[in-house]
């Protein structure tokens, strides 16, 4: 939901910029510069919570196949998958404590923890998305 | 308005197509991450060298090195789209939803506010629909996901990662798990018929699969 959110509200805001400064509707490639600036942006206001759910799944499943009781990791790595290194319960019991923690234990910016692969997937998706989208509904339309 | 079939089955088949596009272009990118992410580390050029596929000095390699390990062992570049079908398939459910969604609330949202504020911009048309797109998304998405986790356990594709980023004493044998993403082709990929050398070899001529 915050995703789509922010995703929208960039998009919408700089398609009326460009349609603003140009006084036309856009074409393609501004359509795909139009869809690379939201991907980007998307990415990076997005990122924090991705790596907070990321380590909530993580540990979720961790703690759902040791069941209760089980003794807890210390919360010294990201969670990965099941087949990379042991998944790490981090302790966090929701989104807002997960922030909190990452601040206070790693920094600001383990906030941003793999931000570039995210930021390549989505910002080039998005430019790949927006154009075409924006094209095919004109089309069929 | 939206309110004509042909503007909204053109909003349907332009959200697929473009979801479509998408995944095509960056499948290969998509299924390299996921590798990535699913091999064991610290990856080692040791490691690498038993694979045969490197030299046996024993320091960190780069991810260009894994990426290209990964590319070799699967049989290559064409590899990397294995399972692209199901993927596809799999986006459609979510693509029908999320954009016609937000159009279609944008739309609602913007025939509200001139009827109700006479088109001052006070209702926040893109804020809401954002928020119903993410609401109506999830609900599709979820239930998704959930069958996907249900019906493939995710500890077999340990078994199922027969390259050299898994450890040696895992047996390269596929236990099931079919998730596109997550599959890798054995090594060697030839089959046995064409293998030569070694006891039980076929000669030189026209070679049939053995259950022919």
């Amino acid at each position: 939901m915050t995703y789509a959110l922010v995703q929208f509200s960039t998009l919408e805001w700089l398609r009326v910029a460009g349609s603003s400064m140009v006084h036309r509707p856009l074409t393609t490639r501004e359509n795909a510069l139009v869809g690379f600036l939201v991907g980007v942006i998307t990415s990076v206001l997005t990122e924090p919570i991705d790596v907070v759910r990321t380590r909530l799944i993580g540990q979720k499943r961790r703690a759902g196949a040791q069941g209760p009781g089980s003794a807890r990791a210390p919360p010294t790595s990201r969670a990965r998958s099941a087949c990379g290194p042991a998944e790490q319960d981090f302790g966090y019991t929701g989104l807002l404590h997960g922030l909190r923690q990452i601040v206070r234990s790693e920094g600001v910016g383990a906030l941003w923890r793999g931000l570039l692969p995210r930021l390549l997937l989505k910002a080039v998706g998005s430019m790949i998305w927006y154009p075409v989208y924006m094209r095919v509904l004109r089309l069929a339309s | 308005m939206l309110t004509s079939q042909r503007q909204v089955m053109g909003i349907l088949i332009a959200a697929v197509a473009a979801e479509w596009a998408r995944k095509g272009t960056l499948y290969p990118l998509d299924t390299i991450t996921t590798r990535l992410q699913y091999s064991r580390r610290p990856i080692t050029r040791l490691q690498l060298a038993e694979a045969k596929v490197a030299d046996s000095q024993p320091s960190a390699v780069t991810q260009l090195e894994q990426i290209r390990t990964i590319v070799r062992n699967g049989g290559g570049p064409l590899s990397l789209y294995k399972g692209i079908g199901t993927q596809l398939v799999g986006v459609v459910p979510t693509s029908l939803v999320y954009m016609p969604t937000y159009e279609l609330v944008t739309e609602l949202m913007r025939s509200l506010d001139a009827t109700h504020f006479s088109g001052a911009g006070r209702l926040p048309a893109s804020q809401i629909a954002s928020v119903a797109t993410g609401v109506v998304s999830s609900c599709v998405r979820v239930p998704i996901s959930v069958v996907k986790v249900t019906c493939a356990p995710l500890l077999a594709c340990l078994h199922s990662l027969p390259c050299p980023l898994r450890p040696r004493s895992l047996p390269p044998r596929r236990l099931g798990y079919s998730s596109a993403s997550l599959q890798m082709p054995r090594t060697p990929s030839r089959p046995p018929w064409r293998r030569t050398g070694g006891a039980g070899s076929t000669p030189a001529g026209p070679r049939r699969a053995p259950w022919t």
